[in-house]
Formats: C-alpha cells, sequence, structure tokens
C-alpha cells in the first residue's frame, strides 16, 4: 500500500480509535499502545483487504481484538456498582451535555459498567450500527440493543451526577450486589 | 409493539437517521411517527445521543500517537518487505505444483475444473455474505440440513474454537455448497466451503491454490467431501486450522 494512503488512513481513523482505545483501557499510554499497535497490524496486513469499505470494521474489530487478547488481562479495572436510584432521574437536556468537557463525558462512559460500555462507545463513537457492533464484538444483535438500552440508562445516571456537581458514590461491587439486585 | 418495546428497539437507532432504512427498526419507528408521545421521546433521544457523541468526538488523540504510528508503521513495512522475496517464492511454487497437479494427473468422474472455482469465490461474494446467523455450529448444522446442503461433515478443530458466524448455501456446478463464516481469535475472518463430492484433481489428500481473487485457498478432501478454507490471511494460518 502507498504511504500516501496508509497516512490517510491513520488521518481518517486514528482519533476515533484512540478514543476506542481509550473508553476500552482507561488510560492514555494504553489506549496510545493499543491504537499504534492497530495500525502496526494494518501495515502488515491491511493489504490483504480488498474492500474499502470494510477497513473501519476491520480497525475496530483489530482494535477490540488486540484489547482482548494482548490488555484486558493487564488491566485491573476497579469494579463500581452503580447505585440504584429510588427516584427517576431528571431528564438530562442536550444543552447540558454540550456544557460539558469531552473529558467528562468519557469519564462518565468508562465507568458504566464493562458489559455495555464497548458497545455504548462503538455507537457514539464513528456512529456503528448496532448490526455492526454485534459484528465487532461478536455478539447476537438482540443483546447488543439490550446493551445499548441499558448502558445508555447507566451513562445518563453518570451524566446527571456530573451535572449535579457531585461524585455518584462508588461501593465495591460485592457490596453493591449484596445491597442491590443485579442490573442484567 | 407497546410504547415500551418500541423505545428498546429505538435506543438502538443512531441519531444522524442512519437506521431509517433498517427493516428490523423500521416498526419501531413507524410507531413513533404515529405516536406523538413516543415521537417526543424519540426527538429527545436522538438529540441528547448526538450531543453526547459530539462531545466524546471532541476528544482529540495526542498528536505524539499519530507520529509514532506512522513511524511504527513504516518499521513493520521494512519488515515485511524484507519477507517478500520469500513469499514470493513459495507463491510461485504453489502456483507451479497446481499447475502440474492439474495437467498431469488422471482424473476420474467428472472433474471440476479448477478455473471455476473462481466462479464459486465470485459467487460467494455476491448478496450477502451469509443467509442465516448463527453463533453455534449445531444451528449450522441444522439449518444446511434443512436445506438439503452438506451438513455431516468433520469440522478442523482449529475452527470448533473459532467463533461462528453463520452460514449460506450457494448452488455451484450443479451442486450445493455449503459456506460457514468463522471469526478466527487474530481478528481474521475465514470461509470454508464444504462440496460434496471428490472430483477434483488431486495428488493425495490435498490441493493448494494460491491467491486466488484476492484470497488464500487452502483444499483438501475427506471422505468424498472437499472443502476449500479461504480467506484475506496468511497461508499458515489456513494450514495451521487445516492442519489442527
Amino acid at each position: 500500500m502507498p504511504d500516501a494512503s496508509f497516512e490517510q488512513i491513520v488521518e481518517r481513523w486514528y482519533d476515533p480509535l484512540y478514543r476506542f482505545a481509550l473508553s476500552l483501557t482507561r488510560g492514555d499510554s494504553l489506549a496510545a499502545d493499543l491504537t499504534q499497535d492497530t495500525f502496526c497490524i494494518w501495515a502488515e496486513r491491511g493489504h490483504q483487504l480488498r474492500d474499502n469499505s470494510k477497513v473501519k470494521s476491520w480497525l475496530f474489530t483489530t482494535l477490540y481484538r488486540e484489547f482482548t487478547r494482548s490488555y484486558r488481562q493487564a488491566i485491573r479495572h476497579p469494579h463500581y456498582g452503580i447505585e440504584q436510584h429510588e427516584h427517576e432521574l431528571p431528564p438530562i437536556q442536550p444543552a447540558q451535555v454540550d456544557a460539558l468537557d469531552g473529558q467528562t463525558v468519557l469519564d462518565a462512559l468508562c465507568r458504566v459498567d464493562e458489559n455495555y460500555r464497548s458497545a455504548l462507545t462503538l455507537f457514539y463513537i464513528e456512529e456503528h450500527s448496532y448490526r455492526e457492533i454485534a459484528d465487532l464484538l461478536e455478539i447476537p444483535i438482540g443483546t447488543v440493543m439490550s446493551r445499548l438500552a441499558r448502558g445508555k440508562e447507566q451513562l445518563r445516571s453518570l451524566l446527571a451526577d456530573a451535572l449535579a456537581g457531585d461524585k455518584r458514590t462508588v461501593i465495591p461491587l460485592g457490596k453493591a450486589r449484596e445491597n442491590t439486585s443485579p442490573t442484567s | 409493539m407497546n410504547n415500551d418495546e418500541a423505545k428498546f428497539y429505538l435506543c438502538a437507532c443512531r441519531p444522524g437517521g442512519g437506521d431509517a432504512d433498517d427493516p428490523a427498526l423500521r416498526e419501531a419507528l413507524d410507531q413513533a411517527s404515529r405516536d406523538p408521545s413516543l415521537r417526543a421521546w424519540f426527538r429527545a433521544e436522538s438529540e441528547l445521543d448526538a450531543a453526547i457523541a459530539g462531545r466524546l468526538r471532541s476528544i482529540r488523540a495526542p498528536l505524539e500517537v499519530r507520529a509514532a504510528v506512522l513511524a511504527g508503521a513504516h518499521a513493520s513495512r521494512r519488515g515485511r518487505t524484507w519477507r517478500w522475496p520469500g513469499w514470493w517464492a513459495l507463491a510461485a511454487g504453489i502456483i507451479l505444483l497446481g499447475v502440474l497437479t492439474v495437467s498431469l494427473l488422471p482424473k476420474s468422474g467428472e472433474p471440476v475444473a479448477v478455473a471455476s472455482l473462481n466462479e464459486l469465490i465470485r459467487l460467494s461474494g455476491t448478496g450477502p455474505h451469509v443467509d442465516a446467523r448463527f453463533a453455534e455450529t449445531a444451528g449450522i448444522r441444522d439449518w444446511l440440513r434443512s436445506r438439503n446442503a452438506p451438513h455431516e461433515f468433520p469440522l478442523p478443530t482449529g475452527l470448533a474454537q473459532a467463533a461462528a458466524q453463520g452460514c449460506r448455501v450457494i448452488e455451484w456446478e450443479g451442486r450445493k455448497v455449503a459456506m460457514l463464516c468463522f471469526h478466527l481469535d487474530s481478528g481474521e475472518h475465514v470461509d470454508l466451503f464444504v462440496i460434496e463430492g471428490n472430483d477434483f484433481p488431486v495428488t493425495a489428500d490435498q490441493l493448494e491454490l494460491a491467491n486466488m481473487a484476492g484470497r488464500r485457498i487452502v483444499a483438501w478432501q475427506s471422505a468424498g467431501t472437499t472443502f476449500l478454507l479461504t480467506g484475506e490471511t496468511y497461508r499458515e494460518t489456513l494450514e495451521a486450522i487445516r492442519r489442527i
């Protein structure tokens, strides 16, 4: 593949891939490594992909697989229990989200349960369709829909807290399970 | 479909309207267009989704990441260039072996022209990639059996561990060919074609073709069945799957 073509692909996709990596790893340096690994694999094997329309899914799939293969074990995610709200949360307005900075929204996204976070991130980053997400994560379409619905609930709950200026009370997952019913 | 069910589906709709033609979401979208309360809910959801997506898109990768990506890729390509002569020699050897095999060995029955394999590969690239999606090979076998396509065959152990994606049946040379799709742990996608009959010109139990239609292909025969394993991946990967 000519250098210019490779650079065009890097130019187009390194930001979205980095964001996806950031949501998976929750760390700048690991996200950078994961993004770089993905493009190195592309540099070595990308020439085998004949259909240019599949570059996006190829890159995101490769990044996700590299994460599950090499990085997930190394990351010790703190497990958060999300408190159950006894009352319905006040609706969040788009203008309120616009007033937040990107990092605050990303921080909230990173606190969403890991089961839902990957699907939710792909949904918001580059607007992957639910079918693309199912292919990429290799899960049934119904599961994607369920994860999107539940993930959005969690994200909005966390954003509501961010807007209220307080930090969600974080309790260990084990204790959360003792005190609350499972959310999934 | 009640409004709660519709909301479940509408949660999967992208805010940009990119799913308006999705048949699985069509009913929920139609309902939202008819029901004022659901329409208001969906509009608010879409606007909020768009706002969240916009905030996330504002995050940019550090500039040094881009520089490192480009530098690392150059290094990877240099390594690949160094290996190319060996690949070419290997590919040339395989092609020569295939040509000799096809032209010199006696054939039995009505042999399928090797060139027509191109047609099979081409057919597999038309229409939806799979007719039915299954995560388990048991479901694939049942589906193939219901369509009188090959379904009782030994699956290479290397694929038994892979994630099944689905299957389709292709009409080719007057016979039904089963095509099974898998994702490997490496992230690569491979297709396994299962053809009843062994009227391919082969020397022993294996026929190898190289780089057909942009894909690597490994073929072998077992118990009266011909198998083609293809993918845009290294031939060694396919060989390893076949050998396992």
